[in-house]
């Protein structure tokens, strides 16, 4: 039921291939909406999820709701703000890297606008002039270019993933000291990991109110999300037919 | 015996159409067959439908107390929801092992869930506005494409799947409720079964609105 990606650019391909070689995990024969197929390591992946369960419950969600009472709004919106604005330079290249030129030039103004107008990324004069974020990674990029499912991964206190976006993990974590280079100092990781954490709040809340399995629910929702984030917040159409099959036949 | 088919005799003896009057004729015919038609009829239902469930909505996020709210959301989600299909779809191969009792007692609880769930997310009003984009066709039937408006957020997509003129999944930004929940539900019924699956589904809904 998923449609096929739009033709990437063959020097891209070529550049993908190389990448695919040495990183696919026979992927190609995992289509379908059960994304449980893909989870091939289950007893790792639980046991990695319930010690970051268990150690975010008990350090980093009381830490994030803390700084969410004590730091005002703004200047939380601010944090957040100046990280993202960062990222962008992930984005865009990333935007450009998928054939996709608008929206690699729209982080681009957003990058120059918030930089400048938006005084060092703190404020996001961007969206309202009309440059939304495209949230492009490199995770998206290595779909576009064909690697399309990967087997699922729970990053032990990082979270969901699957092998081929931990990578892009790995980029968007490090980005802000690859920018600004030696002189960015460790308590700003600090600050960019409470602020992320924060953020995320009412997603875990929702999951939590939720799922009775919050394993199995986080790692369908990370499935679902990425692959509506691959396509841009416009995946083809999902009859959900197959969920009929093994009802309907009776 | 008696013809189904006007012999050719027959086909001549009828007054013949000038050019522009058939085409108009047939204009006509086009017209009204595609206003009866029953796809653009359940189009206009789906989004007739989701406009009234969409209004419920936002009376519950005006609405103080979560008994209220469940009170105000039981009828609405009864009559948008084929809650039948939600419960069937969500237990899974599990479904065709249960007796019919077990079942309509199963698609009530869902119901409850539902109802419960709602209630407790749909709690406080801020300016948040809904709006339809797109009706559109899925081999299951078709799909109200509707935006959700927040004031200090971002906007959320939510398409709504309908089958047999009522939704059985809810779409959030890429996100299947139904996907959520048949996955969720998987993982419980290896490892507690159908009992305890109840359990745990009666257990969260008694946690909501605490």
């Amino acid at each position: 039921m998923h449609a096929s990606l739009p033709a990437r650019p063959r020097a891209l391909g070529l550049l993908a291939i190389a990448g695919l070689l040495l990183l696919q995990t026979a992927c190609a024969s995992l289509e379908g909406p059960d994304y449980g197929t893909y989870d091939r390591a289950p007893g790792f992946n639980r046991a990695s999820f319930e010690l970051s369960e268990t150690l975010d419950n008990k350090v980093f969600e009381p830490v994030a709701r803390g700084y969410l009472d004590l730091v005002p709004g703004p200047v939380e919106a601010g944090v957040v703000n100046f990280f993202a604005n960062l990222r962008t330079v992930d984005s865009s290249i990333n935007g450009f890297l998928q054939g996709k030129a608008k929206r690699g030039g729209t982080d681009m103004m957003r990058l120059l606008l918030n930089s400048t107008v938006g005084i060092a990324g703190l404020f996001d004069v961007a969206t309202p002039a009309g440059f939304a974020a495209q949230n492009e990674d490199f995770g998206q990029t290595l779909a576009v270019w064909g690697w399309r499912n990967s087997r699922y991964v729970y990053v032990p206190l990082v979270g969901p993933s699957t092998i081929r976006d931990l990578p892009s993990m790995a980029i968007r974590a490090f980005t802000p000291r690859l920018l600004i280079g030696s002189g960015y100092p460790l308590w700003a990781t600090g600050i960019d990991l409470v602020a992320a954490r924060a953020d995320a709040l009412a997603l875990t809340d929702t999951r939590d109110a939720a799922a009775l399995d919050p394993y199995a629910f986080t790692r369908e929702a990370y499935y679902q999300r990425r692959e509506f984030q691959i396509f841009d917040g416009n995946p083809p159409l999902d009859d959900f037919d197959d969920f009929f099959d093994d009802t309907d036949a009776e | 015996m008696k013809r189904l088919l006007p012999t050719h005799g027959a086909r001549a003896s009828r007054p013949r159409l000038s050019g522009w009057k058939a085409l108009f004729g047939f204009l006509l015919w086009s017209f009204s067959y595609l206003g009866t038609a029953p796809g653009w009829a359940a189009a206009d239902d789906v989004a007739a439908s989701v406009e009234r469930f969409h209004a419920v909505l936002i009376e519950a996020m005006q609405t103080e107390g979560f008994g209220q709210r469940k009170t105000l959301l039981d009828p609405a989600v009864a009559e948008f929801f084929d809650l039948g299909t939600v419960a069937r779809i969500s237990l899974g191969p599990t479904w065709r092992s249960l007796a019919e009792e077990r079942r309509a007692a199963f698609v009530a609880l869902i119901q409850r869930l539902i109802i419960a769930t709602y209630a407790d997310r749909f709690d406080s009003y801020s300016g948040q506005s809904f709006v339809q984009v797109e009706t559109v066709a899925a081999s299951t039937g078709p799909v109200v494409k509707t935006v959700l408006n927040r004031t200090n957020d971002e906007p959320v997509n939510l398409d709504y799947y309908f089958r047999s003129g009522k939704a059985f999944n809810v779409v959030a930004d890429g996100v299947s409720d139904l996907s959520l929940r048949r996955a969720d539900y998987a993982g419980i019924i290896r490892a507690a079964g159908y009992d305890g699956l109840v359990a745990d589904i009666e257990a969260s809904i008694a946690e909501f609105g605490d």
